[in-house]
């Protein structure tokens, strides 16, 4: 296990790259600033290189879609493996820094291989990112404006990415058939029912989309129950804003809910998916301390002791 | 004696969306359908737009921007069916 410490003026903090990081109560004032530079400095150095190396990418992938194929499909799962190995490297970056602790190689429980829904809370911004650089045959919907800018369209599309639902009163339509489309041809779609990310603590409510694709793609739905702890990336936290702790990121595939599981009711399979998901959150909450369950106050974390 | 157009709606809003617990006499004309209101959502749109179209041969385009507007409540619906069956 490799480990290495910091020590000064007293105060100790232990990194443990396979696991976390322990930091001594009698950590002193220098000892948490110097992780805090750390940290930001890494978020720095990630951001800094996505931007530098972003236009590059996307550029070859816009003159990419100008050469003909046969077969949309192959380019598609070629593309998304290139994606999966851009995250999984991020990630690693990530995870070598002491920034944020995901093992790509480990999602616990099963995902199976073949077309299903995947419905997720969403606690952090970072949790799509792992979840691209873990599964491969992944698609997911992106934000209307995204998919369809000059610069992004052309990796999304070819990846088989479709555009998520707009404000108008029937704009699920033509997202719900995307993802139909999707699920017929095989792939994964991983939907956060949320629409936003997760509050501070629980779940907000869940729309009913996902669970209606499922029902009439008729493919399992696989709850998956994403913990980031501590909390860090969401609305109340922002990257230049790290925990003092290493955030430590999870994710947990349950058992499959299979649309004739609620009698093909996609009301019925959003309740008890909602359900699922709710009860493995609470039931992780009372063994963790205050901020591991985001409730620490964000601004406070490096404050002067 | 006819059933309105309002009450008509107000039954096919029960029906095609299976809301067994709502009674069709409950449903104010002039109150929210969505969220705040009946609480319907985006697929329950769907749905009655599917089945305005069965019942009244009214089609509604998923690219019209007045569509929020369109189904805000039993009369601003009643008064869009009633502008295509007039015009039809």
């Amino acid at each position: 296990m490799h480990s290495f410490a910091l020590d000064r003026k007293g105060s100790s903090t232990r990194f443990d790259v396979a696991g976390s990081v322990q930091i001594k109560p009698i950590a002193d004032r220098e000892g948490n600033r110097l992780v805090r530079a750390w940290r930001i400095f890494g978020v720095t150095l990630i951001i800094s290189t996505y931007f530098i190396t972003a236009p590059l990418g996307y550029g070859f992938f816009a003159l990419w879609a100008l050469v003909p194929t046969r077969d949309p499909d192959r380019r598609a799962r070629r593309l998304q493996r290139i994606m999966m190995a851009a995250f999984g490297s991020m990630h690693t970056l990530l995870r070598w820094l002491q920034i944020l602790d995901f093992d790509v190689r480990r999602v616990e429980g099963e995902i199976p291989v073949s077309a299903c829904v995947l419905v997720s809370n969403h606690p952090t911004l970072t949790d799509i990112s792992a979840l691209i650089a873990t599964e491969g045959n992944l698609v997911f919907p992106v934000k209307s404006a995204l998919f369809r800018s000059f610069w992004a369209r052309p990796l999304l599309g070819q990846a088989r990415y479709f555009a998520g639902s707009g404000p108008g009163a029937l704009d699920a339509g033509p997202f719900i058939d995307d993802a139909v489309d999707r699920l017929e041809r095989g792939y994964r779609v991983i939907i956060f029912p949320e629409g936003t990310r997760s509050p501070r603590k629980g779940l907000h409510p869940f729309g009913r989309s996902a669970f209606e694709i499922a029902c009439r793609a008729g493919v399992p739905i696989i709850p998956l129950v994403i913990t980031c702890t501590p909390r860090w990336l969401w609305q109340e936290r922002s990257f230049l804003d790290p925990p003092r702790a290493l955030p430590r990121l999870r994710i947990r595939a349950l058992p499959a809910v299979w649309p004739k599981d609620a009698g093909s009711s996609s009301r019925t399979l959003r309740d008890i998916v909602f359900a699922q998901i709710d009860s493995e959150l609470d039931h992780q909450q009372p063994s963790q301390p205050a901020e591991q369950i985001g409730t620490a106050t964000p601004s406070t974390d490096f404050a002067d002791p | 004696m006819h059933e309105s157009l309002e009450d008509q709606l107000k039954d096919l809003i029960v029906e095609s969306l299976a809301l067994e617990d709502v009674d069709p006499s409950e449903i104010n004309t002039d109150d929210a359908l969505f969220v705040d209101g009946l609480g319907l959502d985006s697929i329950d749109a769907l749905e009655l737009a599917l089945a305005i179209q069965e019942k009244f041969g009214v089609v509604t385009s998923p690219d019209d921007e007045r569509n929020r507007e369109l189904f805000y409540s039993v009369k601003t619906l009643a008064e869009f069916v009633r502008s295509k069956t007039d015009a039809g």
